[in-house]
Parts: C-alpha cells; structure tokens; sequence
C-alpha cells in the first residue's frame, strides 16, 4: 500500500475536494447554464409560433383587403357603367328635345313663311284689284282708243309687275 | 525520388537530423525521477498536512475549472457574446443529450452535474502533464534525504546558471554502502531531534512543484470510491429494499442456485468497478507522463511532439470513458432486479 502511495488523508483530501467543487459548479453553474438553455428554448419556440401566427393573420388581413378592393372596384365598375347608361340617356333625351324643337321651330317657320305668302298674295292680290280699278278708272276717265288703251294697260302692268 | 530532391524537401529533412544530432549531443536532459506516490514536495507543509506535488495540481485543476465556468455564467445573455458562455452551454447540451441518449431524459438531468464535474475535473487534471516545464520546475534537494525519505537511488550532479540551478544529465547512483550508512545518519538525525542534512551531497534530486493529479493513485481510488458509494446511494434512494436484492437472491435465471452465485457476482463487480475505473484512469495518465519523460530523455527535440498529440487524446479519452462509466453505473443502480417486472 505505502509503495502504491496510498494514504487515507490524502485519499479523503480529494475526496472532499472533488465534493466541494461538485457542489460549487451544481450550485452556481450547472444550474445556470440548464436555465438559460431552457429559456431560450422557450423563446426561440415562443418567438417561432408567434411568427407563424403573426404570418397567417397577414395572409388573412391580406385576403380580406384583396377581396375589398375587388368589390370596391367591381362597386366602381357598376357605377362607372350606371353612369354611362344614364349619360346615354340624358344625351338621348337631349338629342330628342333638341330634334323635336328644331322640328316644332321649322313647322312654326313654314307657317310663318306660308302665312306671310298667304298675306303677301292677299296684299298682292288687294293691290292688283286696287290697281286694275285704278287703271279702269284712268282708261274710263280717258275714253281712249283702243291703242290708247292697250298700252295704258301695259303701262299699268308694268307699274304693276314693277311693284 | 525527385520529389525528394526538391530544395525545400532537402532543407527540411536536413534540418530535421541536425535538430535531432544536436539534441543528442548538446541538449541531454535528465530522466525526470519517476515515483508512484504523489510526490511530497519539501518544506511545503500546513500543520502536519504535507502538501504533495499531485496535489498543487488538484488545487490547479479545481480552479482552472471554477475560474472558467464561473466566468462563463457570470454575464449569461440569451444571446450570447461571451464564447466562453458558447463553448459552455455547446459542451453542457452535447453531453446532456448523449447522456439522454443513454439514460433518458430524466436520469440525464439528474446526473449530468456529476458526469460534467467528473469530465472537466479530470480533463484539465490530465491536460496538466502536457504543460511544458510542469516536470522540471520544483524544488531541489540531496539525493541522501531523497533516498531517505522516498528510497530515491538515481540522483544528478547540478550547476548554476545565473540565479538557477539545474540539474545536469550526468547521473550518479547510491552504493548499497552509502544507502547503508545513509539510513543510519538519518536515523540518527531522527533520534537527536532534527532534521537529516548531508555534509557533502553526492548528487541532488528534483521534486516538481506540480505532477498530473491523476497520477497520483489517493485521487483515482478515492474518486471511483466516490462514484461507486454514491452509485449504491443511488440504487437505493430509487428502488428502496429491492436495490439489496441484486446482491441477494435476485431473480435473474429463475433458478435459485444459480441466482445466488449471480447476486454474489454482483456483488464482487462492485469492488471490481472500483479498481478498474480508477487504475483505468491512473495506469493510462501515469504511463503517459513515463512516455513523456522517456522520449524526451531519449532525444529532446521533435520525438517527444506526436507523444503529445497522443497524451492530449489519451487525456481527453480517460476523462470521458471515467465521467461516462460514473453515468453508467448510475443508471444500472436504477435497474430493478427484483423480478416483479418480469413475473
């Protein structure tokens, strides 16, 4: 035994020694290092399914705006097509209007127009009868012959046609 | 052939044998005294407690391993910038899985401080033969009160270099005369009161300040006694009375004759597990520190580099195979022999 070395102090001495240094490193080490294991553990999982969550509710925020602005814009569409149709029908009735007054203001000027003839002639044919009574009267008041009377009534018509 | 006749090739080969030529013929070291026992290094005492150079080590060792784990959890941070927090939480989470590997989820948690402990505490105690100079940096004393006290008989002339004294590699042997007259001084020194000091030393010896710890057989005994105590402990707290019956009477062959020897078996296993864990431990840490010592005194320069290579395997390898037969022990403790799983 003492050619080995062996010695019961010295044996319990590391003994006692390796004790202590166990019981320093599983109470301030070991302990620390399995916590912080753990806790990241935790986080990096935590912060995982977090990104997950945060990813999908994105997708659906996404979705539900896309399908928003696909109504709005079909919305639009319907609108900028109620619109058109309703300008068509407004242009239309313009249209319609503008026809039917020019159609109503030419009527009333051929009326016009034919009503002034009609006055015109009346005046015309007033005139001719006043005239030919006048030229009568002349040809009568003269007792001309019939030369004389010939062309007094081509004197008359010619003042007649003048006017 | 012509790859060796390259420049570079040639300088390299020939400065190779004039490394080696010079180291023989100029740089011969003394073979380092090679004792069993933890050396006692002299004047180094407290009390009556004599400090040993194996166990300056120990205290070496303890504080490398508290210094760099205490400075690897003192700032922890979820994110970490300290590599040593790293390196630390890398080598906590590599062995706690192997451990989970082996003994489930459980058991690993429960023992992988120990295994840890075991595995740092014994590394850096085995690492510590390959610090340079470790062997040859110590106290110097007679080659008389060496062969006194420790039964040294190979002793070396020494020589002052500046403030230093070093021993030279030119030896000097004890007579059986000498040893003779040797003891009798001693003893004599011994009965008048005080302490043995030759008039003329023949030649001196080196006691180093600090030896491999586990070189030394006290920590490698009292360490598997440790574990395998602990081990019973263990066993008991997790199965109670039935852990006694491995030992007695389990029911393993059904055959009580039989069952008998097992548990006998059983139980000398137990004494075995002591030795062979901790003569594993010293027969490979102590034979590399000789091998160390030898190639260095065969040729000092370039031989002794791919021993180290292999010291520093050899090192990492007892310190793992130790730490992880402690787990496994352990968990064979836990095995129920009792046979109410079986029947």
């Amino acid at each position: 035994m003492a050619a080995l070395g062996l010695n019961l102090n010295y044996l319990i001495s590391y003994i006692v020694n390796f004790f202590l240094l166990y019981f320093l490193l599983k109470k301030f080490v070991f302990p620390a290092v399995s916590q912080m294991l753990e806790d990241r553990k935790k986080r990096i999982a935590e912060g995982l399914a977090a990104a997950d969550v945060a990813r999908r509710e994105a997708e659906e925020e996404r979705k539900k705006l896309m399908a928003q602005l696909e109504a709005e814009r079909a919305e639009a569409q319907k609108r900028v097509a109620a619109a058109s149709a309703q300008a068509e029908k407004v242009r239309e009735e313009i249209l319609a209007q503008a026809r039917r007054e020019a159609e109503e203001i030419k009527t009333r000027a051929i009326e016009e127009a034919e009503a002034e003839k009609q006055r015109i002639l009346a005046e015309a044919h007033k005139q001719i009868a006043e005239l030919a009574l006048l030229a009568a009267e002349r040809v009568v008041r003269e007792g001309l012959d019939e030369t004389v009377q010939h062309k007094i009534i081509e004197d008359f018509l010619s003042q007649v046609s003048l006017n | 052939m012509s790859t060796l006749l390259k420049p570079k090739t040639l300088a390299i080969i020939i400065g190779t044998i004039a490394l080696v030529v010079i180291a023989i013929l100029f740089f011969r070291v003394p073979l380092p005294t090679i004792l069993l026992p933890g050396e006692a290094i002299p004047g180094w005492k407290i009390g009556s407690f004599q400090i040993t150079n194996t166990f300056v080590a120990t205290i070496i060792a303890d504080i490398i391993v508290l210094a760099l784990s205490f400075l690897a959890v003192r700032k922890m941070q979820e994110v970490p910038e300290s590599k040593l927090q790293n390196i630390f939480e890398w080598v906590y989470e590599i062995f706690e899985g192997m451990l989970m590997d082996i003994g489930g989820k459980e058991k690993a948690k429960a023992w992988v401080g120990v295994f840890l402990t075991l595995l740092l505490f014994l590394l850096f105690a085995n690492w510590m033969e390959l610090v340079p100079g470790i062997d040859s940096i110590g106290v110097i004393e007679p080659l008389e009160v060496a062969y006194a006290e420790k039964g040294v008989t190979v002793g070396y002339n020494i020589k002052h270099i500046g403030p230093f004294i070093t021993l030279t590699s030119e030896q000097v042997k004890l007579t059986d005369e000498e040893r003779a007259s040797i003891v009798e001084e001693a003893e004599k020194a011994e009965a008048a009161g005080h302490e043995y000091h030759p008039e003329n030393p023949k030649g001196y010896v080196l006691t180093p300040y600090v030896r491999a710890a586990t070189t030394d057989l006290n920590l490698t005994i009292g360490l598997a006694l440790l574990v395998i105590i602990w081990s019973q402990i263990v066993g008991f707290r997790r199965l109670g009375f039935k852990y006694i019956r491995r030992f007695a009477m389990p029911h393993i062959t059904g055959m009580k004759p039989v069952d008998i020897i097992v548990g006998l078996l059983e139980f000398i296993s137990e004494f075995a597990k002591i030795i062979s864990l901790s003569f594993r431990l010293f027969g490979n840490i102590f034979a590399g520190q000789v091998l160390l010592f030898v190639m260095a005194f065969l040729i000092s320069f370039l031989l002794p580099l791919p021993f180290f290579g292999l010291e520093l395997f050899v090192g990492f390898m007892q310190a793992f195979v130790f730490a992880l037969l402690t787990f496994i022990y352990f968990e064979q403790a836990t095995h129920s022999y009792a046979g109410d799983e079986h029947h």
